[in-house]
């Protein structure tokens, strides 16, 4: 048994952003609830309704429209993890989505609810930074579109405004890019990130020049984050092994893990980017 | 079936409290350790992570749903031969994982056995015996298919 909330589960969007611009924080979003109703059942929060907007059907798909790849903010990782589609185009998204929890978790855990949340070792977030994804919020008084880059202020803090909802993830495709995603857990099954990288990178076959890079990293700073410097280092060089080791070097300087230690200390952290970075980039070069 | 439900309440708390239906057990309450899965719409979920307003007109499968003691499931009757249950806690979700396992993929790898059941924590077997049960019944539903 939780303590006490009441329950409201909306028949379309409207009926779901009514409470959220009349309660605020007060009301909480619904999706998969594997991390919310935790936060509940602990006494972290204490929402007086919670909107349940799990299965609501607008929030729900992964289709191509044109160049972008939509995802709707209530798709589960299950269903990210077995789309053909996303296996097709963003194959390192789907490794991200099946190394989170088990599958009783993957099942109801949800893409915009791994965002939303914000830890700063969401596995979505590294992989979704290195495609360049762009977040739909919207509320009653509109909608704005949002880099997810600038999405993530914090540790649990995002710009997503309470009366604000997320409805969509996309991201542009059909570049021919590789990518990459590695996460280091305590162990396989059920562990959250001790660190994680996600590269994406563009290279001209007939010269193996780095074209386009991006790379970004989760729980290795407050934030999942991208780190501009390595992309730098990338870009316009051709991919080798020597390269490849002088950024995973850059690496280790470049992140800043929280002090306070949640399941690791800064110093292994930071040894750990390096070697991430390395095997990220390997893969995503070699990968054909 | 139809019950009368406070939002606040959990789908553990109904089929155990209000149906008696103790077969499904709580661990962590937390979605770690996968004591309490159950089948929604066929799909393994949590049960102390689903509300249980949210299983309205959906059907829910517990370990009571899989067989009886007179007549087991051929699940059950696999983990008995092979030993794989000793204390007994875990096994009503990690069968259920099996189960929404061999009813879309009925020939699973030992690979996919233990993805599938890696959200359920056992505590005794080291988990040998328990792939070694679910690639048992795997191997006699291919034979069956094939004799037929």
């Amino acid at each position: 048994m939780f303590p006490d909330f009441e329950y409201l589960k909306p028949r379309n969007l409207k009926e779901a952003l009514q409470p959220l611009g009349e309660l605020g924080e007060r009301c909480r979003l619904l999706a998969g609830g594997t991390a919310l109703l935790v936060d509940v059942r602990d006494g972290h929060v204490s929402p007086e309704l919670l909107v349940d907007i799990g299965e609501l059907d607008v929030l729900r798909f992964i289709k191509v429209d044109g160049e972008i790849m939509r995802v709707g903010a209530a798709t589960t990782l299950m269903e990210i993890e077995e789309s053909p589609l996303l296996q097709k185009e963003a194959s390192f998204l789907v490794a991200a989505a099946s190394s989170v929890g088990g599958p009783q978790i993957r099942n109801r855990a949800t893409i915009g609810g791994n965002l939303l949340y914000a830890s700063p070792g969401a596995d979505m977030a590294p992989p979704l930074l290195a495609l360049g994804a762009t977040l739909r919020l919207v509320s009653l008084k509109g909608e704005r579109q949002v880099p997810i880059e600038e999405f993530f202020v914090g540790p649990r803090r995002t710009i997503c405004r309470a009366d604000e909802l997320l409805t969509e993830v996309s991201f542009p495709i059909g570049k021919a890019g590789r990518g990459a995603f590695i996460k280091l857990g305590l162990r396989n099954a059920m562990a959250i990130s001790v660190g994680s990288v996600a590269v994406y990178l563009e290279i001209d076959p007939s010269t193996s020049i780095v074209q386009e890079a991006r790379i970004s990293l989760g729980a290795l700073a407050p934030t999942p984050i991208r780190i501009k410097t390595l992309e730098d280092m990338l870009r316009g060089e051709r991919a080798s092994a020597p390269l490849i080791k002088e950024v995973a070097e850059a690496a280790k300087r470049q992140v800043h893990p929280r002090s306070s230690s949640i399941r690791s200390s800064p110093e292994y952290r930071k040894a750990v980017a390096g070697a991430l970075v390395q095997k990220a980039l390997e893969q995503a070069i070699l990968s054909d | 079936m139809s019950l009368e439900v406070k939002p606040t309440t959990r789908l553990i708390d109904v089929l155990r409290d209000d149906l008696g239906l103790t077969g499904t057990k709580e661990g962590c309450g937390k979605g770690d350790c996968g004591a309490c899965t159950v089948l929604l719409d066929g799909i393994a979920v949590n049960s102390c992570l689903v509300l249980a307003v949210q299983a309205d007109k959906k059907e829910v499968t517990t370990v009571e749903g899989l067989g009886s003691p007179d007549e087991l499931h051929p699940l059950q009757e696999a983990f008995l031969r092979n030993g794989a249950v000793q204390c007994g806690y875990c096994t009503p979700g990690v069968l259920l994982s099996a189960k929404t396992l061999l009813d879309r993929n009925p020939k699973p790898t030992r690979e996919q056995i233990a993805v599938a059941i890696s959200g359920n924590l056992c505590r005794c077997t080291g988990y040998k015996q328990i792939i070694d049960a679910v690639a048992d019944v795997a191997q006699v539903i291919g034979a069956e298919r094939a004799a037929n």
